[in-house]
């Protein structure tokens, strides 16, 4: 496997996120495969902007963290990637701006520069710079000339003569000829789609026929919000702004009592305040399906970092005591599968259903298999209901019918206590009847679990994962023989099965935050003793961060 | 057809929620309103137990948020008729920014409060309409917070419909509520209600002596004047307004909503979905 690492560096409102768009999406259209990730601060204008690249011959799910090449367009946010400069790396600046020097950085660099500007300036469009730069990088991966022109068409369509402009910046970058090593990495014909966390989970819901989506914004939720938002008249779809989350989450009760699959994004602190209505959809056994894209916290956090440390809180969110299912997805195909099962298991076993996301997960493209659609998933479990029908009927393992309202039964359901018909009862013969019937779906549910990834589990080392630390995890041990994995996606309820196969070896999990939470879990589930390492800067963990970690703590 | 159902509800003897369940039932069923069609959705008190009383469709969720269940049960599927109905303290407190909001949204619901201007099911603290002064069992020097208005609060906001009844007055009770349904929007109805063992103050006699109806105190009373209607919904010490106080014609949440104008039940069940289209443009 061959890769570079792109970095395009300046400030939020220089147009970084269309000129890393472009780039990705010329080099995928190219026939790399491609990982991308951004790093920036929670400002609209200014503060620190990086979109990085990963071009590679083959699909992969994680960044490195050094660069080869970085596009500066701004000294202050150059300075600061100083650390992920090797001596390899290449800083290509604009020489009619200020940029980083030698001196700046303290070591030998390997600089260029170009007078983008100028460059710019002279194809009749001075923003163009960055145009420029993409034309340069498209050039040294011998990218045709067609894709980024299409993409500029497409992106400034109705204005002519910025498309003008913009194609003459594009050709002269193109012809500035980097004289650059870059490795030999194959561009192929292929069947790959480029897709992030976001799109893939959007995908997912409409996929599964969504209907209703309610949310309260919170980075970073709030992108599968604006995604079916953007897709709502096409797939008749109503998305909500509701007036805080304790109104999404019941406003997505709602929706799914009256019989619509509908879905409810937030972040951890708005997840936080849905807690109530999780109770609820339990006790009621409505189906409900939410979206917690994680994000560095307590409190407000870090909102655009990324961190896996929602999920004991997911796990354990909501008061009494309900099955619920949790999931974690590693890609954006990934997501896009488990937001179909969420919505089947929500409607099958009539308990919450969660996906818990990552910051780096929604915001990563990644160049991945063509999700798989299952049609089975469809399958709503709801019934027409009759004379005799009572919505909470004890039955043999644990799911009562569900009819909806306006049909041939009344539909009763209440939060307190009740009976089978759905009224209150303080009858504590029927109550603990009740528990038991909600309780059963447990088992129901386990079967529904698919096993977790596992890689090489005769060696003497097995790392724990779950959740999108599964690219970083898997690059880290692939051909190595000592280092073997298990990762999961299905996280809640775990699968016991393995405890088998793991019995005697070294665990250790590696995860987003500090207390080790899956090996707690794992712990608590399965006895088994399992060690942790722990990124918590709020980026996300990577193959050589792997390393560095497992060696400073003396476990390779 | 009955609303009603043969049980013994659990309210005390002399509250003011059994004649306003047995007014409500009569209403519906002089409506003729379609059972199959009616979903009640309720918050968490006394009188939030009402849908337990009677024989329909319910949702009885938690407290404070039955405008947003109530909500989503009408956007996904326009042809139920949704009520919400809880109390004072449940749709004014809890979930009082649901309420703001719910004016806001103007999808077609009836929002019935029970304003007994007490806590009843928490046994007696203060709620937002009780009275500056009154001693209650959490309060117990008085109520120093302003009381809420909820009419006036309504009216200046632009809701659609605006109402106050009383549960002492079958009749009026039967005009100002079946209009409410009736109404297309959001549509507000303050029932003044005495709950007889937390609130001595508010009491039945209370009510019947200062509630009047603005149109028939003065025939030419016209509902759209809003400033008119302002003025009248802040009365309260000597004479307490009641009837038809507001209405705002406007359009709703559906007809003004992208997908939901052209009819669409989102309730639908779908058992196929082609996605590769859509799946195509991420290449
Ligand atoms: C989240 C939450 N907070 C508090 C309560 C306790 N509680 C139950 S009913 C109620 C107040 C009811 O008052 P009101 O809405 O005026 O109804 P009433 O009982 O007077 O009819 C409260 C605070 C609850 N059930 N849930
Ligand atoms: S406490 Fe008050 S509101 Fe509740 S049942 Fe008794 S009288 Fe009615």
């Amino acid at each position: 496997m061959r890769d570079y690492v792109i970095a395009l560096s300046g400030e939020a409102g220089q147009g970084l996120n269309t000129i890393g768009d472009m780039l990705a999406l010329s080099l995928f259209r190219n026939g790399y495969c491609i990982f991308t990730d951004k790093s920036y601060h929670s400002r609209i204008r200014g503060g620190e902007y990086i979109y990085r690249i990963r071009v590679s011959d083959t699909p992969l799910f994680s960044m490195r963290q050094e660069f080869d090449l970085i596009v500066s367009l701004s000294k202050s946010t150059t300075l600061s990637q100083l650390k992920y400069f090797d001596h390899k790396t290449t800083l290509i600046f604009d020489s009619d701006s200020e940029h980083v020097t030698t001196e700046d950085a303290g070591f030998e660099m390997n600089v260029m520069n170009f007078p983008f500007k100028t460059i710019a300036k002279e194809a009749g469009e001075p923003r163009a710079q960055n145009v420029v730069a993409l034309g340069a990088i498209l050039a040294l991966f011998k990218v045709k000339m067609e894709i980024p022109s299409q993409l500029i068409k497409e992106v400034f369509s109705g204005k002519d003569e910025v498309i003008k402009s913009n194609l003459e910046a594009l050709e002269r970058g193109y012809n500035l000829e980097l004289s650059l090593e870059i490795p030999e990495i194959d561009a192929n014909e292929h069947n790959y789609y480029l897709v992030n966390g976001t799109e893939g989970t959007g995908l997912g819901a409409i996929a599964a026929g969504c209907r209703f989506l309610a949310a309260y914004p919170m980075t970073p939720g709030t992108g599968v919000m604006n995604f079916l938002a953007s897709r709502a008249e096409k797939y008749g779809i109503v998305v909500e702004q509701a007036e805080d989350e304790i109104a999404a989450v019941n406003m997505v009760i709602g929706g799914s009592f009256a019989g619509a699959r509908s879905l409810v994004t937030t972040s951890g602190g708005g997840f936080a305040l849905m807690q109530e209505g999780i109770s609820l959809a339990a006790m009621t056994e409505t189906p409900l399906v939410m979206v917690d894209a994680q994000r560095p916290a307590p409190a407000t956090g870090l909102p655009t970092r990324t961190a896996q440390e929602d999920l004991l809180f997911v796990v354990h969110a909501g008061h009494g005591e309900f099955p619920k299912y949790v999931v974690a997805p590693r890609t954006p195909k990934d997501a896009f599968e488990l937001t179909e099962k969420a919505f089947y298991i929500a409607d099958k076993y009539q308990i919450p259903a969660i996906i818990l996301l990552t910051e780096s997960l929604v915001d990563s493209s990644a160049t991945v298999e063509p999700p798989i659609h299952k049609e089975e998933f469809l399958q709503r479990f709801v019934v027409e209901g009759g004379d005799q029908y009572r919505r909470f009927e004890i039955t043999e393992n644990g799911v009562s019918p569900r009819a909806i309202p306006g049909g041939k039964a009344p539909v009763r359901v209440d939060s307190d206590e009740h009976d089978e018909e759905g009224y209150i009862t303080e009858n504590l013969e029927i109550r603990k009847m009740m528990v038991q019937k909600r309780m059963k779906k447990m088992e129901g549910l386990l079967g529904e679990l698919t096993a977790p990834a596992k890689f090489n589990l005769d060696a003497p080392l097995i790392l724990i994962g779950w959740g999108d630390s599964w690219g970083a995890i898997d690059e880290f041990a692939t051909g190595r023989n000592d280092v073997g994995y298990v990762h999961y996606t299905e996280v809640f309820p775990i699968d016991h099965s393995i405890k088998e196969e793991l019995e005697g070896k070294r665990l250790v999990s590696v995860e987003g935050n500090f207390t080790g939470q899956f090996a707690s879990l794992l712990r608590s589930e399965t006895g088994l003793t399992v060690e942790h390492i722990g990124r918590y800067d709020g980026r996300p963990v990577s193959a050589n961060w792997i390393e560095k970690t497992l060696q400073e703590e003396g476990i390779i | 057809m009955s609303f009603l159902r043969e049980v013994d509800p659990a309210w005390c003897p002399g509250c003011g929620n059994f004649p306003l369940r047995m007014n409500l039932a009569s209403t519906l069923e002089e409506m003729g309103v379609d059972k199959s069609r009616l979903v009640m959705v309720t918050g968490i008190g006394q009188a939030a137990k009402m849908p337990h009383y009677l024989d329909l469709s319910f949702f009885n969720g938690l407290h404070g948020r039955s405008l947003p269940v109530a909500f989503a049960i009408k956007a996904v599927n326009p042809e139920l008729t949704v009520i919400a109905e809880s109390g004072d303290g449940d749709m004014y407190g809890e979930g009082g920014n649901h309420f703001i909001h719910g004016i806001r949204r103007n999808f077609d619901v009836t929002v019935l409060i029970h304003d007994n201007q007490i806590y009843g099911l928490t046994k007696g603290q203060g709620s937002p309409t009780t009275r500056k002064g009154q001693k209650t069992s959490a309060q117990l020097q008085g109520v120093i917070n302003e009381p809420l208005n909820p009419l006036s609060l309504a009216i200046a906001m632009d809701a659609s419909f605006v109402g106050r009844t009383f549960i002492g007055d079958k009749e009026h009770f039967n005009k100002v509520v079946s209009a409410a349904i009736n109404h297309k929007g959001f549509s507000v109805v303050d029932i003044m209600q005495p709950c007889v063992t937390f609130n001595k103050v508010n009491t039945f006699k209370y009510y019947k002596e200062k509630l009047y109806d603005v149109s028939e105190a003065d025939s030419s009373y016209d509902p759209t004047d809003k400033a008119n209607a302002f003025k009248r919904a802040l009365e309260w010490d000597d004479k307490i307004p009641m009837g038809i106080l507001f209405l705002n014609d406007k359009p709703t949440y559906h007809e003004l909503h992208p997908v939901l104008k052209n009819g669409v039940v989102l309730a639908k069940e779908e058992t196929e979905i082609d996605i590769s289209a859509e799946l195509k443009t991420f290449r």
